[in-house]
């Protein structure tokens, strides 16, 4: 039996996972950054960015139609050989690697700052391995699975961001288009940020039981992402002036301060507690793809060797060295652009390439 | 057989050069002495075995009776074998037409069979010039009377429990489902206590693969005795590092039915009062067979409190932790001197009350059940009066850390299941040493584990935590709620049943009516 | 068994890095009320009162503190407590009226918002006095300081007396550019020996002191912002009616059943222009004149909307007269005119002070209660 059909995806553990990662890397920094750059308008960038989005995501489903039994990496294996693949392959474990690098930092200085500031971040990184490992070390299927769990148990958590309605003033969003499209057009590359991870459509493909409706599921998580993003930016929004917006670091999290009780104080504790499964989302997945990637290179045996060798890296080097808040936000716009190169401009030129090889063969065939 | 394989028998099962030896295959003789002889070698000093011998009345041969005395109904063979044999005219015309006024017979012609029929408490006769020997079914043994079940006890449900004999537990099973389809297959798994385990399924419902599984399992199973189904439980399950129970132990034949129904496998083990039921799945073990016997609503809202319990019982003394000892901002203020009142005189920091507190409650707990009922209240009395006043009034433990063990212990004795309840019990010390390290980053990580492993494990290779992880909706109606029977059309996808929908077309009772 | 022997390590290697964070509550001292003013020799001083537990029910530990900066000060109110400070717990936040007439106080307060464990929750209080004052008075039979003050300001905010503003409201207050802070206004009555809710000190953008207002006009404040929820309760004297020498006979009150107000903003002669439209329904409480609401309910209403109207028009020309916004009529003015607003954006409270405010207000009475 193959072992993609021995570890099957449901179509929503599918749209979950990719899900899963576009909103666990983005969502505490996306508000911010669209206020930054866009003000109050920034909430259309998020709706742009989404139709943007559904281009090359779209076109990633397509790519993976001609591989309904392999990954990507055997995608490019079989049409352009192995040793052209191998670079490949290196570049997706790169990015992905700094995905899930990303996603693990962001979590260790949120709860460095809000909860837990006296511990070591090494301690907590170790102490997040232990559900990573169980999870990765179990393949794709156990990936959806974890994904679909942690989404059913946390879908109440956006609605709370409806408590501080009450004391917003929607009026802070009127007049729309206050500074004309520049500035909205402007934030449009960052916004691209929190759709980052439909990559995950690459290695997920294979293992979809019901495939004709992978574009649709890409599509779906997109949206998803998109609402979230819609209905916390405008939350924040609508709570925080203008020129507060822009004061504050972690609007998303500072706006779950003001939420109180009868029964209990600083809801926002076990909020931002709650939110590390959120962002396991985006580290769990990424991480096993990377191990995915390195093993398919060194056609290694188990994935899982891997993923310890990858633990231990990662472990070993915050040891020595943790990057600061600031470090962790130009990391952010750096993994931005590579990121539109990888996710948005490699899938069209894959496209593209494949068309035309397809049409030359025919040609071929035909002449 | 010499002593020392015997004295090194266990540790060595496995090994081959010390097993049992292999069956006799030699066999039996024409001669009665020489039988006799044979028999006396092989069964030395076993003083419970009983010789009789006499002739028989209607061609005056020589006949040996022996039977062990205890596994043997002596009125049975007084009546149907001897006093028809030493009384009766007929003659013995083959395994036919016998004389004897015993329902099951056997022919046997070798030795291996003899000891196995005599331990199984057969009565064997032998007969002087005939090379065969004949095994009769005049089993009976010390036997305890069918009654309410102990762990599982029911409101409304069958008061009928399984008791050791195996072939007592599979009628009281087939007693609830008389069809046809009802399939039980056979195993003898030990080498030496040569249990007699049957697998019952519907075999036009349950799923082949998973039988497969099964049988697999059973027939690679080499051990020197499993005496009780629990020790089976542990030989076959997924994964034997896991807290949590992979099969549900029941002692209920009506329990055992509905799971058959919905396209489980039951083993029944012969000489031991509970049958497993697999491949089970998480919330299964939140289910009771009274659940089914009220009305929808209130089982509905059981279940949620057993859910709900179940966290509770997981999560309150971590979050106590965690509350006082890390984020004591989220206790409004009102509460916070009540908590910071009682905890100013307590000697020890809250991990350590915690722990010292959930450990008195199991050492009570352990301490009841095991002694006479008379004492075991007593432990309560006891218990309740020195932890919940003495306690605090000496200043030992806060007033509030008590309220939280009560909670805790009513919680998880809301879990029907006891195994179940046991997990908890564990699951419980792994969150508060997470809390006490964490706080509430240490809570929820500890959940993202305990989540991420459920997800992971398996019943006979069909997921555990259906149908939350992979998600089924369908399978939802029995689950949190549980929705009226004239709904529950469908057999839950968990078990994967050929057959999908149950049998039968009730719709809403008065639907007809209605129009 | 090797994952036994990794589980072990893994499990050592937590038990020896956690707890760093840990504090027991006991082990810290955590003040439910904090204050700052200056004193009178102009220097900073910062205040906590602090719950003893212990077997005495109530028991408070108060500290006046000379500092510079109030994150120093946390280590100078170490050395007075016996555990470790904590400012998590805070349930008011007081500001003495000497501080408040210094610009840019607030930026002293920074500190409780860059450390994210600082609640933001605490209400925050005027106190119309020396701070010292405050956390001087032993408070007899009555519950500790920061359980009256915090159980003041939330009822009281309820029934529109007062406005409730926390720590994270004044944060916001003070960045929107489109409106000024309000805080709760409470004084300490030396006769009866207890603290007194006195109504809302209105701030300037700086957060320097501008004026008090009183309860019925806090209550007009809550209306303009559409803050105030049903039940709030008003007062009115109706001229005309005839009067007693010693009490007033010509008042009515009611309360109000429902409310709906609109403002509309515009701009014209380098000007802006608002005009609130506010419907009232009211359900008569009081009414110590005679006339037969029956029979001329319409006149009681017109008479009561007269005055609400001049009462509303008065307190917008107090706003105006110290350039304050309370209100946020800047929020209307760039939601609507947000080119001219720009313009204005940081002299917000001048611009205003120039606008021209028109009232209609429409009273309805729905209800006169159980007698004539």
């Amino acid at each position: 039996m193959s072992p993609f059909v021995k570890s099957p995806l449901s179509f929503l553990q599918y749209v979950f996972i990719i899900a899963g990662i576009q909103i666990g890397i983005a969502i505490l920094s996306i508000p911010r950054e669209m206020a930054r750059f866009a003000g109050t308008d920034g909430w259309i960038a998020i709706v742009l960015g989404w139709l943007i989005t559904s281009i090359p995501s779209l076109l990633t489903v397509q790519i993976m139609k001609g591989s309904p039994d392999g990954t990507i990496l055997d995608l490019i294996k079989k049409k352009l050989g192995r040793w052209l693949a191998i670079p490949f392959a290196l570049v997706f474990a790169a990015y992905l690697g700094g995905m899930a690098y990303i996603g693990l930092l962001r979590t260790l200085l949120i709860i460095r700052v809000w909860l837990l500031q006296n511990t070591s971040p090494f301690i907590v990184l170790v102490l997040l391995f232990i559900p990573t490992y169980i999870v990765t070390r179990e393949g794709t299927n156990m990936l959806g699975r974890f994904a679909e769990a942690i989404f059913y148990f946390l879908c109440w958590l956006p609605f709370i961001y409806l408590l501080p309605l009450k004391e917003g003033q929607w009026l802070n969003i009127i007049p729309i288009l206050k500074e004309g499209w520049l500035p909205i057009l402007s934030a449009v590359p960052t916004v691209l940020f929190a759709y980052l991870g439909f990559i995950a459509v690459f290695f997920l493909y294979p293992h979809l039981t019901h495939k004709k409706h992978a574009g649709a599921g890409v599509l779906l998580a997109n949206t998803i992402t998109m609402m979230m993003n819609l209905l916390i930016t405008l939350v924040c929004f609508v709570y925080f002036s203008p020129s507060e917006m822009i004061e504050v670091n972690q609007p998303v999290i500072s706006v779950l301060k003001t939420i109180q009780f009868k029964f209990l104080e600083r809801i926002e504790i076990i909020f931002i507690s709650l939110y590390i499964g959120l962002y396991s989302l985006s580290w769990i997945p990424a991480l096993y793809f990377m191990a995915y990637c390195l093993k398919w290179t060194t056609n290694g045996a188990r994935v899982r060797s891997y993923l310890i060798g990858l633990l231990a890296f990662i472990g070993i080097g915050t040891y020595f060295y943790l990057p600061t808040f600031n470090q962790s936000v130009w990391l952010e716009y750096m993994m931005t652009r590579i990121g539109i190169v990888v996710e948005y401009i490699l899938p069209i030129v894959i496209w593209i390439y494949l068309v035309i090889r397809e049409k030359v063969r025919r040609e071929e065939q035909l002449g | 057989m010499d002593n020392k394989t015997l004295t090194r028998g266990f540790r060595k099962y496995r090994d081959v050069a010390t097993r049992v030896e292999p069956a006799r295959t030699d066999p039996l003789e024409v001669d009665l002495r020489q039988n006799f002889e044979k028999l006396k070698e092989i069964f030395s000093n076993t003083p419970d075995l009983i010789n009789r011998r006499f002739i028989l009345k209607a061609d005056n041969r020589q006949a040996l009776l022996a039977y062990l005395e205890g596994l043997s109904d002596k009125s049975s063979i007084n009546r149907d074998i001897l006093t028809p044999l030493k009384q009766g005219t007929a003659e013995i015309n083959g395994i036919n037409d016998f004389p004897a006024t015993i329902g099951e017979f056997h022919q046997l012609t070798d030795w291996g069979q003899v000891e196995h029929m005599l331990f199984a408490g057969y009565s064997i006769l032998f007969i002087d010039g005939e090379k065969v020997a004949y095994a009769c079914g005049s089993q009976g043994w010390p036997q305890r009377a069918i009654e309410d079940p102990q762990l599982e006890t029911s409101l409304k449900g069958a008061h009928q429990g399984f008791v050791e004999t195996g072939g007592a537990n599979v009628a009281l099973i087939r007693r609830y489902i008389p069809n046809r389809e009802l399939k039980i297959k056979q195993f003898t798994i030990g080498a030496r206590s040569q249990t007699k385990l049957s697998i019952l399924y519907l075999s036009d419902v349950a799923n082949i693969q998973t039988l497969n599984v099964l049988e697999e399992r059973l027939s690679k199973l080499d051990v020197d005795a499993v005496i009780n189904t629990g020790e089976l439980a542990e030989l076959i399950e997924d994964s034997p590092f896991s807290p949590f129970p992979q099969f549900i132990l029941t002692e209920r034949p009506d329990a055992a039915s509905s799971q058959i129904l919905q396209g489980k496998f039951v083993i029944v083990v012969d000489r031991s009062p509970s049958a497993l039921v697999g491949p089970v799945n998480f919330i299964s073990f939140f289910q009771s067979v009274d659940d089914y016997s009220t009305r929808w609503t209130i089982a509905t809202f059981i279940r949620m409190l057993r859910l709900l319990a179940f966290f509770i019982a997981i999560l309150l003394p971590a979050i106590y932790i965690s509350v006082v000892s890390f984020h004591f901002e989220v206790i409004p203020m009102k509460l916070l001197s009540t908590i910071g009142q009682s905890r100013a005189k307590v000697p020890f920091p809250p991990y350590m009350e915690a722990v010292f507190m959930e450990l008195t409650l199991e050492m009570l707990r352990e301490a009841g059940v095991r002694l006479p009922a008379p004492v075991g209240q007593t432990v309560g009395i006891v218990g309740g009066i020195v932890i919940g006043q003495a306690i605090v009034q000496a200043g030992l433990i806060s007033n509030i850390m008590v309220v939280v063990v009560a909670f805790t212990a009513i919680a998880s004795f809301i879990l029907p299941n006891y195994d179940m309840g046991a997990a908890v019990r564990l699951v419980r010390f792994a969150m508060m040493l997470f809390a006490s390290l964490f706080g509430f980053v240490g809570i929820v990580v500890g959940l993202m584990t305990l989540i991420a492993h459920l997800l992971s494990l398996k019943s006979l290779g069909v997921p555990y935590s259906t149908p939350f992880g992979p998600v089924r909706f369908r399978d939802w109606k029995d689950t949190m709620v549980r929705i009226p029977i004239w709904l529950m059309k469908n057999r839950p996808t968990s078990s994967n049943a050929q057959q999908d929908t149950r049998q039968g077309d009730t719709g809403h009772p008065r639907e007809d009516e209605r129009h | 068994m090797k994952t036994i022997i990794r589980g072990t390590w893994l499990f050592l290697a937590l038990i020896i890095g956690g707890c760093g964070d840990k504090i027991d509550l006991e082990a810290a001292a955590v003040p439910l009320a904090a204050g700052i003013d200056l004193d009178d020799n102009n220097q900073l001083r910062f205040y906590v009162s602090n719950p003893v537990f212990g077997d005495k029910n109530n028991e408070e530990q108060q500290y006046n503190i000379p500092v510079t900066s109030l994150r120093e000060s946390r280590s100078i109110q170490d050395a007075y407590t016996s555990g470790a400070l904590e400012g998590r717990n805070y349930q008011v936040y007081v500001v003495g009226r000497k501080l408040l007439q210094h610009e840019n106080w607030f930026k002293i307060l920074d500190v409780v918002f860059r450390d994210a464990r600082n609640t933001v929750l605490d209400r925050m209080v005027a106190f119309n006095g020396p701070l010292e004052e405050m956390f001087t008075v032993k408070t007899d039979n009555q519950p500790p300081l920061p359980v009256i003050l915090r159980g003041m300001v939330d009822s009281k905010s309820k029934r529109g007396a007062t406005v409730l503003t926390t720590v994270q409201d004044m944060h916001r207050q003070i960045f929107e550019e489109a409106l000024t802070p309000s805080l709760s206004e409470v004084t300490y009555d030396a006769k009866q020996k207890s603290f007194r809710l006195s109504g809302t000190t209105l701030l300037t953008h700086k957060g320097k002191y501008a004026t008090s207002i009183g309860f019925q006009e806090s209550v007009l404040l809550n209306l303009l912002k559409k803050d105030a929820t049903k039940g709030v309760s008003l007062s009115f004297a109706i001229p005309g009616e005839p009067n007693s020498d010693f009490f007033s006979l010509n008042r009515a009150s009611f309360s109000v059943r429902d409310i709906d107000t609109k403002i509309k903003s515009s701009y014209s002669n380098n000007n802006f222009h608002f005009l609130i439209r506010m419907k009232v329904s009211a359900a008569m409480t009081e009414q110590l004149f005679t006339l037969d609401i029956q029979q001329h309910a319409d006149i009681l209403e017109r008479k009561l909307s007269q005055q609400m109207q001049k009462q509303l028009e008065k307190l917008i020309r107090k706003f105006q007269k110290h350039q304050i916004d309370p209100v946020g009529f800047g929020i209307y003015a760039r939601a609507y005119q947000y080119r001219h607003y720009k313009e204005n954006e940081n002299n917000w409270g001048e611009a205003f002070s120039d606008a021209e405010i028109k009232c209609e207000v429409k009273v309805t009475i729905n209800s006169m209660g159980t007698v004539k």
